[in-house]
């Protein structure tokens, strides 16, 4: 993983958060200072979009190695444990 | 007076090269090839409603399946998946006028059509004299309304094999297969099946409306795409959202209504045997929707929407072949195993292919084609069409239609592959295809 990777994920990130909520975050800062990084990410996952929270997690991965199952993109709204593993792998 | 001498003369040259082109019938044997008749040969009741047919199974492509498959894949490529049907619809179009027709219905060999009608050339329409050209296939209506209606066939077939590739694949790639696949693939089997010519229409395989010309045909080039392009990045580890389902249900919605088009329509008369086409087809519809959710209910405790779109849509692919041979029974049989049989196409035999057919084109339409057009040959009635149904010629056309269709996407796929590839950046597909090929996006 390099840092290309990281701040790319945190620039997806910076246009999703500004275009769904308006919130405005430093990009640059992100990517280098840990505190900054994880409160930006816990405002991520309060969004309720898929995509933002999935880059919430690319850019967890990338920047403190942690890895989280993929249907946490989910636990936003809430959803039962077997609505969270829908449309993964199929529509139908 | 020179004016209109000149006029005159080159009116009746004109007149004798069509006559050349386009013999004229003067005897009650079977037309073989399309012929120019006087006007009062053609019905207004049967052109009327291949009129009004033509209309429907275009409204089936643009908007509806655009619609359909627009709801169904992420936020971010929305607009390139409906523009992949709405695409098809132009581009389609122009080939079908300048080759197409011309290989599809025109006599030839048991395999393709002809260069008789290549732009069209020979087909008429004189007021002056009151003749007009009529295709023999479809004798009385106008052979103008005849390569409409068979034009938004050509129209809907590809673009149904987008919902395979949806997500992943370049613009110009598509545009390329786009139009190999409508010459190579569509237009012969075309011939095969609907031209009296052709190879298995010579055997008795049934195919009313285009179960086997359709939705097998495009249900096997949808798995080998699906293939060919591998699968999205993050596919079976995150969950890929669909952006809309009210936006399939609109979709299927305009699907079921245009469908009358294309099944009724097929009769290429306004007579009972459309009306027939139109009931079963209805019924086949409305029985694998309802089929469909009681699968869902049972396995999964809860019927859904999508699933009562799919339902449906398996319905009406299950009774397009068989729509004009079967009856009331035969009809809800066909919906029964068509609701069943696509449910476990779309979601255990998906598993088993292993492939990201995205929007599940395979499962649904060549799974409900198949069972379509082998049912056709179990359930179709003599009283209805005037034959009995073969099992064995409908088993044949079903095998050569998927070796076919499957063996020349291959080829056309790989060719593409070597030359301009097939699939955006892993960038650009996690950017979505809306903003990276073509500029736009949903706010």
């Amino acid at each position: 993983m390099t840092n290309d990777e990281k701040f790319a994920t945190a620039a997806h990130l910076y246009v999703l958060l500004r275009r769904k909520s308006g919130r405005v975050i430093d990009t640059v800062w992100m990517a280098r200072n840990a505190d900054y990084a994880v409160e930006v990410l816990r405002i991520a996952r309060t969004q309720p979009d898929a995509d933002i929270v999935r880059l919430a997690d690319r850019f967890e991965a990338l920047m403190f190695g942690v890895e989280r199952p993929a249907d946490n993109a989910h636990a936003f709204s809430g959803d039962t444990p077997a609505a969270s593993t829908k449309y993964i792998g199929a529509l139908r | 007076m020179r004016v209109t001498r000149n006029f005159f003369v080159r009116s009746i040259a004109g007149l004798f090269f069509l006559f050349l082109l386009s013999p004229v019938r003067a005897d009650d044997t079977p037309p073989t090839q399309p012929f120019v008749t006087s006007f009062d040969k053609i019905s207004a009741g049967d052109t009327a409603w291949m009129l009004a047919s033509t209309a429907l199974v275009l409204l089936m492509t643009i908007p509806g399946l655009a619609l359909f498959y627009g709801g169904m894949v992420r936020k971010k490529n929305v607009l390139s998946t409906a523009l992949q049907s709405f695409f098809t619809c132009s581009l389609v179009t122009v080939l079908w006028v300048v080759v197409g027709y011309s290989l599809a219905f025109t006599p030839g060999d048991g395999f393709v059509g002809g260069l008789s009608r290549v732009l069209m050339h020979g087909l008429s329409f004189v007021k002056a004299d009151s003749t007009l050209s009529v295709s023999h296939i479809a004798p009385t209506i106008p052979e103008s309304v005849f390569a409409m209606f068979q034009m938004t066939f050509a129209i809907i077939t590809p673009a149904l094999i987008t919902g395979a590739f949806a997500e992943r694949i370049r613009f110009s790639a598509l545009a390329v297969f786009m139009v190999l696949w409508s010459l190579l693939v569509y237009a012969p089997i075309a011939h095969w099946v609907w031209e009296p010519g052709g190879w298995l229409a010579t055997l008795g395989a049934l195919d009313f409306a285009g179960g086997t010309v359709v939705h097998i045909n495009a249900g096997a080039a949808g798995l080998v795409c699906a293939y060919m392009l591998g699968r999205r990045n993050g596919y079976g580890s995150e969950p890929f959202v669909p952006y809309n389902l009210g936006f399939t249900l609109i979709g299927a919605s305009l699907l079921w209504v245009g469908w009358f088009g294309f099944n009724a329509g097929s009769a290429v008369a306004a007579d009972g045997r459309a009306g027939m086409a139109m009931l079963v087809t209805q019924i086949a519809t409305a029985t694998a929707s309802l089929t469909w959710m009681a699968a869902e209910a049972l396995l999964r405790s809860r019927a859904s929407l999508l699933g009562a779109c799919s339902g449906a849509i398996a319905g009406l692919v299950a009774i397009t072949p068989a729509s004009g041979f079967v009856g009331v029974e035969g009809a809800l049989c066909i919906g029964l195993a068509a609701g069943a049989g696509c449910y476990w196409g779309a979601t255990g035999l998906k598993r088993l292919l292993g492939a990201d057919d995205s929007l599940d084109v395979f499962g649904i339409h060549g799974v409900g084609g198949i069972i379509g057009a082998l049912l056709t040959g179990v359930f179709a009635s003599r009283d209805i069409c005037g034959v009995d149904g073969n099992l064995a010629a409908q088993a044949i056309g079903v095998l050569a239609t998927l070796c076919y269709s499957a063996g020349m996407t291959y080829v056309i796929l790989q060719a593409i592959a070597w030359t301009i590839g097939l699939r955006v950046s892993p960038e650009q597909e996690r950017s979505g295809l809306d903003i990276t090929q073509h500029g736009e996006q949903i706010a």
